[in-house]
């Protein structure tokens, strides 16, 4: 039992030192200003936070699961999702950005009233956090392959654990995201309600996402797609 | 044509661009692992040589490489393993590497002819590799994956370097 939580413990610590490594720094930024766009409400901060946590989760979980049944080689994973997940990461944030922006316009049907249709965007923006935990969990820079694939895997088979230690470590990976999300959603929540401009700090919290994920996604073309730096 | 529909063009024509550059980027590159071609670099020890490709020295029967395996896409945390390697190989094993005892090799792994090492060595990201040849043939290697944990204490990952070569080359230097 001992042992056990010893390796729960060294699994959230794994998932830990791999969010506040430099290298997931933008992507990071980025979830961190997706998941606290909503500061009008802090439910759904809270919500986007645990749904991006459970995207994360949820895809250390299945790759623990293979990978831990021997059903996938670790190498070879570790190296194809390295070299080609961050070339997809740029053309995908830039259309997050977009519809962030609201330069681009989900297909949402004409029935009923603006209040629904309101909800319905809202719920599509919270889904999209754990669809955001998902992607930048697969996209995996040499520090995070290095924790995962060559610290918690090792660990996971060690004990015999191949669902539960990389759930936690996935958690662990949220965790300083979701956090800082919410303290600073909640801190732009007060100065809002303070003085009485939540709705325009909201507004312009949604601009600022999208504009940072246009900014990173055309950085991440540029960079891992046409090589230009 | 306002200034929001011209910025939504602007931006589409760049994912679509972007996405088929990729896509014909990767079909032209199937069979071939070396996108970029980023070559090792400058002044790095066994630079012209490739294992896999480099035999031992011919005069000694015992030889001890160290690897630098690396990919095209490198990061801050990358080039200082490579740099710390080179520093403690060139200062702490100078003499054995040029007796031929030692070899230091930064590879990219990336590259065709040293994909191999990959499944040899069982990589899942960039790292050093230290690995025991006797008579030309490897009796033992071993990932050093602690570099990762010790990266950010410069005395502590040479340490730990210096002491996984050394446990290589000690038979052969007590022989």
């Amino acid at each position: 039992m001992n042992e056990w939580l010893t390796g729960a413990a060294l699994a959230v610590w794994f998932g830990i030192l791999t969010s506040i490594s430099p290298c997931p720094l933008a992507t990071n930024i980025a979830a961190i200003s997706y998941i606290g766009k909503k500061v009008e409400h802090p439910r759904l901060v809270l919500l986007t936070g645990l749904l991006y946590t459970l995207g994360r989760a949820v895809t250390y979980l299945v790759l623990g699961v293979l990978l831990v049944k021997s059903l996938l080689s670790a190498p070879h994973v570790s190296f194809f999702l390295q070299r080609h997940m961050i070339k997809i990461m740029g053309p995908v944030m830039i259309v997050v950005g977009m519809m962030l922006l609201g330069l681009v316009n989900l297909r949402v049907p004409a029935t009923g009233t603006s209040g629904r249709i309101m909800d319905r965007v809202d719920r599509i923006g919270i889904w999209g956090g754990g669809l955001l935990g998902i992607i930048f969990a697969l996209s995996f820079c040499p520090t995070s392959a290095a924790l995962f694939f060559g610290s918690l895997v090792p660990l996971a088979v060690r004990a015999g654990s191949g669902v539960a230690l990389p759930l936690l470590y996935g958690v662990g990976t949220a965790l300083p995201v979701v956090v800082f999300a919410i303290l600073i959603a909640m801190g732009a929540h007060f100065v809002g309600r303070a003085f009485r401009r939540i709705t325009q700090i909201e507004l312009w919290a949604r601009r600022i996402t999208g504009f940072l994920f246009i900014c990173m996604g055309v950085y991440f073309s540029l960079k891992y797609i046409f090589k230009i730096f | 044509m306002n200034a929001k529909s011209i910025v939504t063009v602007v931006l589409v024509v760049f994912v679509l661009a972007s996405v088929a550059f990729l896509v014909l980027k990767e079909s032209g590159n199937e069979g071939n692992d070396n996108p970029a071609g980023e070559t090792a670099p400058d002044n790095a020890p066994g630079d012209t040589e490739r294992p896999g490709v480099a035999a031992s020295s011919a005069e000694t029967d015992h030889t001890v490489k160290v690897y630098y395996l690396y990919t095209t896409k490198r990061c801050p945390t990358c080039r200082k393993f490579e740099a710390y390697t080179t520093e403690l190989v060139k200062a702490d094993f100078a003499e054995q590497l040029k007796s031929g005892t030692l070899e230091f090799h930064p590879l990219n792994v990336d590259e065709t002819p040293n994909g191999h090492f990959i499944d040899d060595y069982q990589l899942t990201t960039k790292s050093v590799v230290i690995a025991d040849y006797r008579d030309g043939e490897q009796i033992r290697w071993k990932n050093l994956s602690r570099i990762w944990s010790l990266v950010g204490e410069k005395q502590a990952f040479m340490s730990y370097v210096r002491d996984e070569i050394k446990d290589y080359l000690g038979e052969s230097l007590y022989e």
